[in-house]
């Protein structure tokens, strides 16, 4: 049988650079998916680049790597997100937000999508852009997020009628308005 | 199958489409390839652990009442030195890898070169030709090596000549003290902000960043 090169052996940091390359539009994709958005998504790669070439060692021989990344580019990426949530929030002190307050829409088609796109789970989120913008199949989606094919394609469903539900309630206020 | 009449999956791909990695694909290559540019980012556990043992190499001598290899000299000052001699070579390791320091948002001139993102410290103020070009360290990530966890490192370039800088900004009560060799490719200078050490990494003679730094 032939060796499958995504499942390396040992992952030595030449490896890890040939991997990285080759998934690295993958990787981008759960990094602006976790975060929401995709300003800080590069920065996000390369940080967890960064750990991951620290942590050559936890990575199990004959697993996928893309995998194995992608789980340090969701971590990393969620600790940015916290770390930009808690800037925000501190930078609000003294003038605290009304919650219960609806969030103001934008008024561009895309703004409002990608608005609209914050509102989903993080997995959701991920699924809905591995699936969108890269075309990977479901079977791809699941391994890199380490979730049934069949899971993947459930929240890429759900996630894009509660998206199109969501900015044609806000058409027909624009309307109404 | 993405449909392409459906707007929201147009909108989706509009909005993020996938950047040119290549830069960054070269940078992790680069990191890949270089040793010390990956311990940089030795998470701060492992220098906990380094320490540990120091400490507990120190505590042994000491019980034993040994003279140490260093012919009776105080083990603890022994310790100090090395730990000075260490955070030292990373200062130097610092400058000469500040490529590889993660970049900040607002790179240029007139870039915010705060201390660190989440709290209070040194800016540079007065940036004049200086352009920030990486940063590290701060509240909650870490440069890593012999440096205290909350250290921060600028990597700032003078926009003349290309002189290459490292800022190490740190807590007063954190400061390492460090030391290089007389024939280290580089000097460090140093002076004292608030509650606040800042030292001046440079291959030139005089500092030329130390006094543009203000609170």
């Amino acid at each position: 049988m032939r060796a499958d090169p995504n499942r390396p052996v040992k992952l030595t940091p030449a490896v890890f650079a040939d991997r990285f390359r080759e998934c690295s539009s993958a990787l981008w994709c759960i990094a602006a998916a976790v975060l929401g958005e995709r300003t800080h998504a590069e920065d996000v790669l390369q940080e967890a680049a960064m750990i991951g070439l620290a942590k050559l060692e936890s990575f199990v021989p004959h697993t996928s790597f893309a995998a194995w990344m992608g789980q340090i580019v969701r971590f990393t990426a969620l600790n940015h997100r916290r770390k930009l949530q808690r800037r925000a929030h501190s930078e609000t002190v003294g003038d605290p937000p009304d919650l219960d307050a609806p969030a103001p829409w934008p008024s561009g088609f895309d703004a409002r999508t990608a608005a609209a796109l914050t509102t989903l789970s993080e997995i959701a989120r991920t699924c809905l852009l591995l699936r969108t913008v890269l075309e990977l199949e479901y079977a791809e989606i699941g391994e890199l997020l380490a979730i049934p094919a069949g899971t993947a394609m459930s929240h890429v469903h759900r996630a894009r009628a509660r998206m199109r539900a969501l900015l044609e309630d806000l058409e027909q206020g624009d309307e109404r308005r | 199958m993405n449909d392409d009449r459906d707007p929201i999956d147009a909108s989706l791909r509009r909005t993020f489409a996938v950047p040119d990695l290549s830069a960054l694909q070269a940078r992790i290559e680069a990191m890949a390839a270089d040793p010390s540019a990956r311990a940089m980012t030795a998470p701060r556990r492992r220098v906990a652990v380094l320490a540990a043992l120091a400490a507990a190499a120190v505590v042994v001598v000491l019980a034993r009442g040994r003279a140490t290899p260093d012919d009776g000299r105080d083990p603890v000052a022994i310790a100090e030195l090395d730990a000075r001699r260490a955070a030292g070579t990373e200062l130097l390791r610092l400058r000469r890898a500040g490529a590889t320091l993660p970049q900040p948002d607002d790179l240029g001139p007139t870039a915010s070169a705060s201390a660190c993102d989440d709290d209070a410290g040194p800016t540079l103020a007065d940036p004049g030709d200086l352009v920030l070009l990486g940063r590290c360290g701060g509240a909650t990530e870490s440069c890593g090596g012999a440096l205290p966890p909350g250290a921060r490192v600028l990597h700032l370039r003078r926009g003349s000549d290309d002189v290459d800088l490292a800022i190490y900004i740190v807590a007063r009560h954190d400061d390492p003290h460090p030391l290089v060799p007389d024939d280290a490719d580089a000097r460090i200078f140093r002076t004292e902000l608030g509650a606040f050490v800042i030292y001046e990494v440079t291959p030139l003679a005089e500092p030329i960043a130390l006094d543009r730094f203000a609170l």
